[in-house]
């Protein structure tokens, strides 16, 4: 049922709806919190630990993207334990796969790149995974690099949610997890994929991206994404 | 409940095996912390093991002489969270391959000041940032063995400036 609640984001009184999230309720009142697992419309799943905010009353952290608001909540989004974190959860994105911006698609309009920029990443201080990954260019127009995939599951849930092909999934465990098309066969010879592309706009990064354009000319539209969903629930 | 480590290491266990030197105890399984001698009066319960920064966890009780190495105590450790670790969230999935890969170069002498620094860092944002209860106590081995047995840390730093030191003369 919804109720109307009082929170203070980082001393701003807002009233809120308690059906959201911390994260909407932020966002709406043009509070910033960093993410890249979210992408507004897809089912939110707290796997980046981007936006991780402080309640008072609690020694612990919570994720604002899966933490619902409640009456009198005091939020603190910009501590400074907060943002060392996000600059140690950057570096180690970072750190985890082969990210070279120099010859990346994304260039320019990486979300991941921004982040960098955001929490003020001025070098990596952890030792490169430098793993041996596969680049699918199997399918006729689109390429998936896992050089440049950050696991943040948005073309499987953007994928399964929006298109209901379910032609994405996520293989193995650990540091060697691995988004898979179908049964871990070649995208190109899929028997799901519509080649619809909206894991394409989903994906934060450079790790999907279409054959036709070059380095540095990747555009993407993630709020392709949410306006689909948002159209959707209006049953235009 | 209640019964000190003393009395189940060397009173119900029978000591220490081939009569050495007791030197630590890790409580709770893989993800619990180690306990060292000064405090093998400790009361095995909940409150008592959470004060040394350890668990009752799954109950298990590994007890270490002092042939044992510290450090690759909880570099094994880790290497266990490595593998059960699923892969969801950054901290737990990246975090604790970088806290073992650190330890691995700890073990090696191969170490600064700045990678034990490193190691203090990721271990708190681990605990912290994870999320689901695996993320949140694998960097306790590290943590206890940090906090009780620092000094084998800081020798095994300490040979590497000492080996560098002697490039430099």
């Amino acid at each position: 049922m919804m109720a109307l609640v009082t929170i203070y984001i980082d001393d701003k009184k807002i009233i809120a709806n308690s059906e959201k999230t911390i994260l909407e309720v932020a966002r709406e009142n043009n509070i910033e919190i960093l993410t890249m697992c979210h992408l507004k419309g897809l089912t939110d799943v707290g796997a980046c630990r981007l936006c991780m905010v402080e309640l008072e009353g609690s020694p612990k952290l919570f994720s604002a993207c899966t933490t619902k608001v409640a009456e009198n909540m005091i939020v603190t989004t910009n501590s400074e334990r907060i943002k060392r974190y996000q600059r140690i959860t950057t570096e180690l994105f970072f750190a985890e796969r082969n990210h070279i911006c120099a010859v990346c698609v994304s260039n320019g309009a990486c979300e991941l790149q921004n982040l960098g920029y955001k929490v003020g990443m001025e070098a990596i201080r952890y030792p490169h995974l430098f793993p041996q990954c596969d680049v699918d260019t199997s399918h006729p127009l689109y390429v998936m690099d896992q050089n440049r995939c950050i696991s943040c599951s948005r073309c499987i849930r953007a994928c399964a949610e929006v298109e209901g092909a379910y032609n994405w999934d996520m293989m193995g465990r650990g540091y060697q997890i691995r988004v898979i098309s179908d049964f871990n066969t070649p995208w190109g010879e899929s028997t799901t994929c519509t080649s619809c592309g909206k894991c394409l706009q989903a994906c934060p990064t450079g790790a999907l991206w279409a054959k036709s354009i070059v380095q540095g000319q990747q555009d993407k539209h993630p709020e392709f994404i949410t306006d689909l969903m948002e159209r959707r629930k209006m049953k235009l | 409940m209640g019964t000190t480590l003393r009395e189940i290491v060397y009173d119900i266990g029978g000591g220490i095996q081939g009569g050495g030197q007791f030197k630590a105890a890790q409580t709770g399984g893989p993800s619990g912390g180690c306990i060292p001698t000064e405090h093998l009066d400790v009361k095995m319960d909940y409150e008592e093991l959470m004060k040394l920064g350890s668990i009752m966890g799954s109950g298990g009780l590994i007890v270490m002489d002092e042939n044992s190495d510290m450090v690759d105590v909880a570099r094994f450790f880790m290497e266990f969270c490595v593998d059960e670790s699923c892969g969801k969230c950054v901290p737990c999935r990246v975090g604790t391959k970088m806290m073992h890969d650190l330890l691995q170069k700890v073990c090696e002498n191969k170490a600064t000041q700045l990678d034990i620094e490193r190691l203090e860092e990721l271990a708190v944002y681990v605990k912290e940032c994870s999320l689901c209860g695996l993320g949140g106590s694998a960097p306790n081995p590290l943590l206890s063995t940090l906090r009780h047995f620092r000094h084998e840390y800081d020798t095994r730093v300490q040979t590497v400036i000492k080996s560098e030191n002697l490039v430099h003369q």
